[in-house]
Formats: structure tokens, C-alpha cells, sequence
């Protein structure tokens, strides 16, 4: 089995966009989150982000937000198929017209990232901003990168050595 | 339409080293002291320094790109175009006003249609920007031009331990030059650079429009046990954003619970300023500090006598 | 599909509670901070102009700035006036 056909088993389609996460670069400025809920809710509040950056076990920053899983548990679990993974992208959306916030993709994801929505009985996640994410654009430190599946898997093993 | 400034077509070569300084908001209103050591010693180090006269906040892109990328494109270039038919490069001290006018200008040489669209609003005042000069930071002015070699040779060693605090937005560029320069220059300037735990770390000025406790205690006040615990004489930075910061922090902090951050803040310009032989009180050293810096102007006229 | 959803239509520019008295101070000084009489007795104590040279000298730097905010009519999107200075919603 070749390199290539590893990375498509286990990160889906490799030209498929992801956002990376460094955190040896970030510099815990939160400048993402304030961007994330400005784009989502138009205000300044860690809460309603959609993205956490919060202290690890020693002095470096860790970043939660959606992977947008190959295969996504939220997905899965959904009782009324309102999440779906767009082939083309990549990305993981929640189609509010169908949510009826239950709240079981939330249980279903490995770090809980779907969150209510202010003000809906809805669910709320990471949608990447629609192609062009709101995130990227802010961090000064370039600690959070947009990139392909093929060169974020490259830049985790990276990190993880 | 006959009012617009004649930019000046000049060689690039001749007009490297005219500079404009660009102020920002903090600078001459906090930091009084850091705007007078660079204005009094960069022309001595061969550096045509003037002020960018009439400039304004440069404005926050951190809050303009979400909110209206157009104003932070329009009233950047306002800024910067008295400098253009001044036929002045800018130099930027602080690191959030350089990198809102270096990505404006970044993107106003790369989009005609984005400059058009400036020039379109700009024109309800009179104005015009061609987009045509380059945004430089104190440290690139330093390290380049004046030269480290120059400075290492030239500088007194000034005797005492310092902490050093760079700043989120001294990294955007992914070789992070800026920081290295930042280091390079502190450690030409004086004794010893004491590593700490959260050098990295935001001073949590961004957080403040979020969250004012967390931007007090989980960051500015973190980062002053962590500076305390290494027992330096000073913290050196160059961003005005930072300072600003960490002069509100440490005013609540006192008023509140009574910390009081013993360590002085200074400007990298200051620590020059001395090393090239003026006194500290030239450049009105000793008023508006976060902590009493007595001890410290001791050591540095003890250093360079 | 998507922007048909009433509540994906942008209305107003909306403004973060935070930046509101940031921006009343940009618009109508120039920049942050003011001038004040203890800050000029410093600047002279440094050897500088008491006013310094920004558009806090330079009255018409501020005009310029708000006939550049007008012509993008970002003052009405916004909801602020700028000869009262003031914000018509206050939420």
C-alpha cells in the first residue's frame, strides 16, 4: 500500500481543505474566536465562538474546532439527517431549516464541538465560513493554517515528533 | 481635483533611508519617552527621520476586516498618503499599527481595483494614494539599515537583566525575522536576555473587547508572575498595543487587588537612547511609568559612565 | 437557498457593544486618546512638542476622516451620528 492510498483511507480526500492548528506559533491571542462569533453571532463573546483556544497542561495554547471528520459521528448520529458532508469540500454543515436541536450530534462528537445556537433551537458548528474562514484571516502568529488534507496530515506528523 | 499632492518619482535607492514616523494612538499619548528617544536618536544613527504629520488611528484591522474591510483599507491609506507626497518611506514602531498599514499596503499594490475602490472614497476629502512606498518597522530599520553589526560595535553595554516581550503580531512572517531582530537588538543592547515561561504568550489586548477579566488575570497578570518570578530589571517591548495593555492591567490589578507589577515596561528606544549616550532624563524617562524606574535609571547612568 | 433564511440577511451593520466607545473617540478626535494637561506637561518634560504632531494637532485630519466615513456611509449603517456623536440603537 502506498503512501497515497493511506492518506485517502484515513483523511478522506486529500485536496479536500482543513484548518491546522500549530501550538508551538500560537500565542493564545484569541484573535480567532473574537473573529468566529463576530462572523456567526455579530458580537464579541468567547461563549458563542465556534472555535475554543484554551491553556494546555504546560504553557502552550490548545485550539478545539471542527475537523470535519472523513466519516462524521454528528453525521451519523443525526435522527433527522440535517448534517450532511459535502463531497466536493469537504465540509461538515448543519442545515438549520431541518435541526430540531436535539442535541445528540453533540454527545456524538469526540470533543462536543456543535453547539445550541443563540436565540434558535438549533445547532450550531463550524461550516469554514463557506470556503474562505473568517479564522485564518486574523492570526497575526500564522499558528492556524488553511491547507489540503495532504499537507495538514504532513504538518500533524510534524508536530506530533 | 487640483489639490491632489504630486507624488514624487524618485529612485528607490535615494529615498531608502526618509523615513515618516508613524505615531498611532498610544504612542504619544503613553509613551511619551519612547516617542522622544526615537525621534532624538535615530538621526543621529544616519536615519532621515521626520513625523507623519496629520495621522490618525491606523485604524484596528483586527476589528475592521469583520466588521468593514473597506474602512480599514480607506483609512490606512489616509494615513499613509501624507507620507507618499512627502516622498517618505513610514517607519512603525508599534507592531499592530505596522501590520494594519503593511497588509493594507499589501493589498492596495496587489488589487487595482481594491486602490480604485480607495481612491473613490478618499476623493470625498480631496485625497489621492498611489500605493507606491513601503511600510517598514523600527526593528527592519535598525537591524538592516543602521546595521546590528554597527550598533553591536558601537552601543555600550548597558548592565542590567531584562524580559523581553515581542507581541502576537511581531510574527507574521513565517521566517519571523522580526522576532529575531527583536532579540538580537536587546541582546547587543544590554547584559543578559532572561528567557521566561509565557514569553510567547498575548499580553490580551484583543481580549479585551471579548472578555476584560480574562484579558486582565488569565493573561496580562500571568504574564507578570512570570516575569517576576525571573527577578529582571526591566521588560523591554516595542509595540505600543502591548503597553497599552499592560499599563491597564497593571492600574487594575493595583486598584483592585493590590499587585502591584514592580518591574518597569520600556521601549527597545529607550535602552538606546542611553547605550548611544543621552540621560535619561532627555527623553523625559522618569514620568508616566507603570512601576517606579528609579533603581533602574541608577544602573543604566552607572552602565554608561 | 441559504439567503432566503430571514435570519443569514444582514440588516445593519452590527456593532460589538465593546468597540462603540472606541469608535466615537476615532471619529471625533482622530485616535484614542486624548490630549490631556498632565499628558502635555510630560511631553514638554521629554522634549517634545506638548501637542503632538497626529490629528490631534491637525483639526482638519478629523473632517477629513468623517467626510471619508460619510462617503462610505458606514455612519448610517452603523447608526451613529456623527454630529451628536451619538448612537441611535442601544442595544
Amino acid at each position: 500500500m502506498t503512501a497515497d492510498t493511506d492518506i485517502a483511507k484515513y483523511s478522506g480526500n486529500p485536496l479536500t481543505k482543513v484548518i491546522v492548528h500549530d501550538p508551538d506559533l500560537c500565542t493564545g491571542c484569541r484573535q480567532c474566536m473574537t473573529a468566529c462569533s463576530f462572523k456567526n453571532y455579530q458580537t464579541y463573546s468567547y461563549d458563542l465562538s465556534l472555535c475554543k483556544v484554551i491553556n494546555g497542561q504546560n504553557s502552550e495554547f490548545v485550539r478545539v474546532y471542527c475537523q470535519h471528520c472523513k466519516d462524521p459521528m454528528c453525521m451519523a448520529v443525526c435522527p433527522v439527517d440535517a448534517i450532511c458532508k459535502d463531497e466536493a469540500t469537504g465540509f461538515v454543515t448543519i442545515d438549520k431549516m431541518l435541526c430540531i436541536g436535539c442535541k445528540a450530534c453533540m454527545w456524538a462528537c469526540p470533543i462536543s464541538i456543535p453547539q445550541i445556537q443563540r436565540g434558535l433551537k438549533a445547532m450550531a458548528k463550524c461550516d469554514m465560513c463557506g470556503g474562505d474562514p473568517d479564522c485564518i484571516k486574523v492570526c497575526s502568529a500564522k499558528a492556524i493554517k488553511f491547507v489540503s488534507r495532504e499537507e495538514g496530515k504532513e504538518i500533524v506528523g510534524r508536530l506530533k515528533r | 481635483m487640483t489639490d491632489l499632492p504630486i507624488v514624487n518619482k524618485v529612485n528607490p535607492a535615494a529615498v531608502r533611508s526618509k523615513y515618516a514616523h508613524f505615531l498611532g494612538c498610544v504612542m504619544p499619548a503613553k509613551m511619551p519617552w519612547a516617542e522622544s528617544a526615537i525621534m532624538k536618536t535615530l538621526p543621529g544613527l544616519g536615519i532621515d527621520l521626520e513625523y507623519l504629520p496629520k495621522s490618525g488611528c491606523c485604524p484596528r484591522a483586527g476589528v475592521w476586516i469583520s466588521v468593514d474591510r473597506r474602512v480599514w483599507l480607506t483609512l490606512a491609506s489616509y494615513n499613509l498618503l501624507q507620507a507618499e507626497s512627502a516622498g517618505r518611506d513610514v517607519l512603525v514602531s508599534c507592531n499592530g499599527c505596522y501590520v494594519t498599514l503593511y497588509e493594507a499596503n499589501k493589498v492596495l499594490k496587489e488589487n487595482p481595483e481594491d486602490l480604485a475602490m480607495v481612491n473613490q472614497y478618499l476623493a470625498a476629502a480631496g485625497k489621492h494614494y498611489e500605493a507606491d512606498i513601503r511600510i517598514r518597522h523600527l526593528l527592519e530599520v535598525l537591524y538592516e539599515e543602521v546595521g546590528i553589526e554597527r550598533i553591536r560595535r558601537e552601543a555600550k553595554k548597558i548592565h542590567i537583566r531584562v524580559a523581553i516581550h515581542p507581541g502576537c503580531h511581531m510574527r507574521i512572517f513565517e521566517d519571523g525575522h522580526l522576532v529575531r531582530y527583536f532579540t538580537e537588538l536587546t541582546e547587543a543592547l544590554v547584559d543578559e536576555v532572561v528567557p521566561y515561561d509565557c514569553e510567547r504568550m498575548c499580553c490580551g489586548l484583543q481580549c479585551n473587547l471579548a472578555d476584560r477579566e480574562f484579558a486582565t488575570y488569565d493573561r496580562a497578570k500571568r504574564k507578570f508572575d512570570s516575569v517576576k518570578a525571573q527577578n529582571v530589571d526591566a521588560l523591554v517591548l516595542v509595540c505600543a498595543g502591548c503597553y497599552d495593555q499592560f499599563e491597564r492591567a497593571s492600574k487594575t490589578l493595583k486598584e483592585t487587588d493590590g499587585y502591584d507589577f514592580d518591574v518597569p515596561v520600556i521601549h527597545l528606544a529607550e535602552l538606546l537612547a542611553i547605550s548611544y549616550g543621552l540621560r535619561p532624563d532627555d527623553i523625559g524617562m522618569r514620568y508616566m511609568r507603570t512601576a517606579p524606574v528609579d533603581t533602574l535609571i541608577e544602573k543604566l547612568e552607572t552602565s554608561v559612565q | 437557498m441559504k439567503e432566503l433564511y430571514p435570519w443569514r440577511r444582514p440588516v445593519k451593520i452590527p456593532l460589538p457593544s465593546s468597540v462603540k466607545p472606541q469608535l466615537i473617540r476615532h471619529f471625533s478626535i482622530g485616535l484614542l486618546y486624548p490630549v490631556t494637561d498632565e499628558l502635555m506637561e510630560v511631553r514638554k518634560k521629554a522634549g517634545l512638542d506638548p501637542i503632538p504632531p497626529t490629528a490631534h494637532r491637525y483639526h482638519e485630519a478629523v473632517e477629513d476622516i468623517q467626510k471619508i466615513v460619510k462617503a462610505m456611509e458606514i455612519d448610517k449603517n452603523m447608526g451613529l451620528d456623527l454630529e451628536k456623536m451619538e448612537y441611535r440603537f442601544n442595544d
